[in-house]
């Protein structure tokens, strides 16, 4: 157990995350604070259940006296906010430029926690989502899955994953798609998972999403659908679909993998995770305009999907 | 500790060179796929870097280098040391290569 000495909890309130393989129940909450986290996250709270196999933590919220002394040049990665990470032994500390937060990684139900200076910070993406797409990371690369700077879009009950780095054009497909009916998981973060007792792998909902949103009423963490493809996204005027080349292939992937990819310690399990993932998986390399019809380029992944 | 950098001219035929130990790497198909852990930097390297790259795991010279290109791959001296500088050049520009520290080169 966590011997962190913590200052005063916003309340006695708490919610549990269900998210896929992992529950994180979180403590000290005010009454404000729980009813904004359960209105912005409402699929994926749900009740604590200490007798399942996920890894659970409980992370307990408390009051801070002051913002972190960082400097909010170092808190920038590639143009976008990034809070630091800090591995240490048994966890991962994470400071933003308003929250700190300690996540135990190695021990089930061990404590970590959650610190904000405002009681309406905590509910904000850009604190408890940080906190939670962290830690999924991590425990999806222990499952050997792996999230994705990607859009997660589903076509007939299929799930197509299209990775790419910010501006590589998500949010615009993702648009384009939902306007043509896809669900659409995320245009952001996805996470893929191995399918359990078969071979292949799925992508599952999770609560984070980026410019677009969520659109899907996402019924609750055991959402998921087969992976039909990985659609590496490209810059490029006329449409081209090619089959990319597996060295390629697990190179863009480890670049699309964020928390995890500069991390020593999980570096063998992101690769394993990635190789797999890319062995198991057709994986597309599409360059487009970005006011190419998705109808146009849906075909054209299909049709290359066809001849892998 | 040699002072020499891995892509000047000043680098000594005794001056062993290595990967950095921030940089992973894994074999996928005939290629290579490198990270470096600190960077976050991805680099592909095909069947010949990757061989490359595996016998820089452990402190190797250039010559050393050049001699096991040149056999392996049957390519002359002069044309493994022209491809293998331009070779290490690149990994210097990306930090994946160094002279390993605290090691006695000599």
């Amino acid at each position: 157990m966590s011997s962190v000495k913590l200052a005063s909890p916003w309340g006695s309130y708490g919610l549990s995350f269900q998210l896929p393989g992992v529950s994180i129940s979180f403590t000290g909450l005010s009454l404000s604070q729980q009813q904004s986290v359960q209105q912005r996250y409402a699929g994926f709270i749900g009740p604590q259940n200490k007798a399942n196999e996920n890894y659970q933590f409980s992370c307990q919220a408390y009051k801070m006296n002051q913002v972190p002394d960082v400097v909010f040049s170092d808190l920038v990665r590639d143009g976008q906010y990034a809070p630091l990470q800090q591995r240490r032994s048994g966890g991962i500390d994470i400071t933003g430029y308003d929250f700190r937060a300690s996540i135990p990684l190695e021990e089930r139900d061990t404590a970590g926690s959650l610190g904000v200076v405002n009681e309406d910070e905590l509910a904000c993406p850009s604190v408890v989502e940080n906190v939670l797409r962290v830690f999924t990371a991590y425990k999806a690369v222990e499952s050997g899955g792996v999230i994705l700077h990607s859009a997660g879009l589903v076509f007939e009950e299929k799930a197509y994953i299209f990775v790419g780095r910010s501006n590589a054009g998500k949010t615009t497909l993702t648009r384009k798609a939902y306007k043509y009916g896809a669900k659409v998981l995320s245009d952001d973060i996805n996470m893929v998972l191995p399918r359990t007792n078969q071979s292949g792998f799925n992508a599952h909902a999770v609560p984070f999403s980026g410019e677009f949103g969520r659109t899907l009423e996402h019924a609750d963490s055991r959402e998921s659908y087969p992976l039909a493809a990985l659609v590496l996204l490209t810059q490029g005027e006329l449409l081209r679909v090619t089959t990319a080349e597996p060295s390629d292939a697990v190179a863009k992937l480890l670049v699309g993998s964020p928390f995890v990819n500069m991390d020593t310690k999980q570096a063998p399990l992101l690769f394993d995770a990635v190789t797999d993932l890319a062995a198991q998986v057709p994986v597309l390399r599409l360059q487009s305009a970005r006011d190419e019809p998705i109808e146009n380029i849906m075909n054209e992944v299909k049709r290359n999907l066809s001849d892998v | 500790m040699s002072e020499a950098s891995v892509s000047s001219d000043t680098l000594k035929p005794s001056d062993k060179l290595c990967l950095s130990a921030q940089v992973r790497h894994r074999a996928v198909g005939a290629d290579g796929v490198l990270v470096h852990l600190q960077n976050g930097r991805v680099v592909v390297v095909n069947e010949v870097g990757l061989y490359i790259v595996q016998l820089l795991q452990k402190p190797i010279t250039k010559g050393a280098l050049c001699e096991s290109i040149s056999s392996e791959f049957d390519a002359t001296p002069q044309q493994a040391e022209s491809d293998l500088t331009k070779f290490l050049s690149e990994l210097d520009r990306e930090s994946i290569v160094e002279l390993p520290k605290g090691v006695d080169c000599r």
